[in-house]
């Protein structure tokens, strides 16, 4: 009920008015909007999900109290004020966790550090993703492609040097990976309904 | 039956969304993306997907909680993100103890990242190097399905009294008329969810005339013919 009353079309510097007078629709609206771009930068930073959620949470605690104060000086910026308020508090709980790590330090293997900090439905969604992927790449039905996607997107090579390498246009490229993405999309979008309706039923 | 059609994003910051997931931007770079993160819920779809797909595929090696159609799993070079940098310092410094030992290692630098290629070239999947670009839709009908010499890529829908979540696998097989070797003939064709196989097919190279197409379902689940149809090629 309460999403049929969220409004898309309120600029920031109208939401920040808005929470300014203590609009619990506004509030709602601000999460509904800003939090899962907050949780993917946490998590990209630090592979952790439930440390993402935690500061996520957090930064609207903050951010919320600060904004019905009328302390955001430039309304405008809301999402930069958003992002500079869950950088530190991502900062200062990764210190408290002991979980910050020296730059370079190579010992652990990035993948493994991630996998151990996800929750199990987080390792749940990512092993049905990497059958997504799997998928994908097995509809490819010519090599090179297949390799030119590898190429792109895990050994990070320049696509100029893919191209040339692997004798594919600059359009063959571009087509491949759009089909590639857009078939990722589509598979990944078929999933999250067959979620909801497994949610919906239960 | 579903059709799904997509218009195409257009990302034209491609290069810098890829820096950032791999983590070798600037700081203004990624403010600048980290805001478009949050103001733009299309672009975090794409960053979403985006990520997905890298880590799917760099994880292609591991061993996955299911088995997924007894594709063979493959040991692949660990992804490498910002200490790509290293490895560049790390080269530069090779490189001035020796040219000779900076070529061999260089070499052997070649040789791994082509061997990986071929690997991942090895999915059990048909492999055929023709562009696709023109697209046949053709539905199991009794008239003949005109082919274009022009056409490359064949999708075949398969009859909706089919399983088409069926994990088996279908054979598809062209026979011209009056012949009894295939002039096509291609298995291990895994059915997509609107219930089509794709696959590539040169038709410039097929003689003109009249070809019967035949769909059997593989073991494990049998060898039943799923649809025949009829083609033209001329």
């Amino acid at each position: 009920m309460l999403n049929s009353l969220i409004s898309d079309t309120d600029s920031p510097r109208r939401l920040s008015e808005r929470i300014a007078t203590c609009d619990v629709i506004a509030e709602r609206e601000i999460w509904m909007r800003y939090a899962p771009g907050l949780r993917f930068l946490v998590r990209r930073q630090t592979g952790d999900d439930e440390l993402a959620q935690d500061v996520v949470q957090e930064t609207f605690q903050i951010a919320l109290m600060q904004l019905r104060e009328g302390r955001l000086e430039n309304p405008d910026a809301l999402s930069g004020f958003l992002r500079g308020i869950a950088l530190k508090v991502m900062l200062r709980m990764r210190r408290a966790a002991g979980k910050e790590k020296p730059v370079g330090d190579g010992s652990l293997n990035e993948h493994d550090v991630a996998d151990e900090r996800q929750s199990p439905f987080a390792r749940t969604l990512q092993n049905e993703r990497r059958l997504l992927v799997r998928r994908v790449i097995e509809e490819l039905p010519v090599a090179r492609d297949r390799q030119m996607l590898w190429r792109y997107y895990v050994t990070e090579d320049d696509k100029d040097v893919i191209c040339k390498q692997l004798e594919l246009s600059v359009d063959h490229f571009d087509r491949v990976l759009h089909r590639a993405r857009s078939r990722f999309a589509v598979l990944l979008s078929d999933l999250r309904t067959a979620s909801a309706d497994i949610i919906d039923e239960s | 039956m579903k059709h799904t059609t997509m218009t195409r994003p257009e990302w034209p910051d491609d290069e810098l969304i890829r820096k950032y997931l791999n983590g070798a931007v600037t700081p203004d770079e990624e403010a600048r993306v980290e805001l478009r993160l949050l103001d733009d819920p299309d672009f975090l779809g794409h960053m979403e997907r985006e990520l997905a797909l890298r880590d799917g595929l760099a994880a292609l090696s591991e061993p996955l909680a299911e088995p997924h159609r007894g594709a063979t799993l493959m040991r692949v070079m660990p992804r490498r993100t910002s200490r790509r940098w290293q490895w560049a310092a790390a080269a530069t410094f090779v490189l001035a103890i020796g040219l000779l030992a900076a070529l061999a290692t260089l070499k052997r630098s070649i040789d791994e990242r082509n061997a990986l290629a071929m690997r991942i070239a090895q999915l059990d999947m048909p492999v055929a190097n023709v562009p696709i670009v023109p697209v046949s839709i053709m539905r199991g009908v009794s008239v003949a399905t005109e082919l274009p010499r022009s056409l490359t890529v064949l999708r075949v829908y398969l009859p909706e009294t089919t399983t088409v979540v069926d994990p088996g696998k279908y054979r598809l097989t062209i026979i011209q008329d009056g012949s009894k070797q295939p002039a096509f003939d291609i298995s291990d064709l895994v059915a997509m969810d609107d219930g089509s196989l794709s696959m590539t097919l040169n038709a410039g190279k097929l003689l003109p005339g009249r070809y019967v197409l035949i769909v059997n379902d593989q073991p494990p689940t049998g060898k039943a013919e799923v649809m025949r149809a009829v083609l033209s090629v001329l």
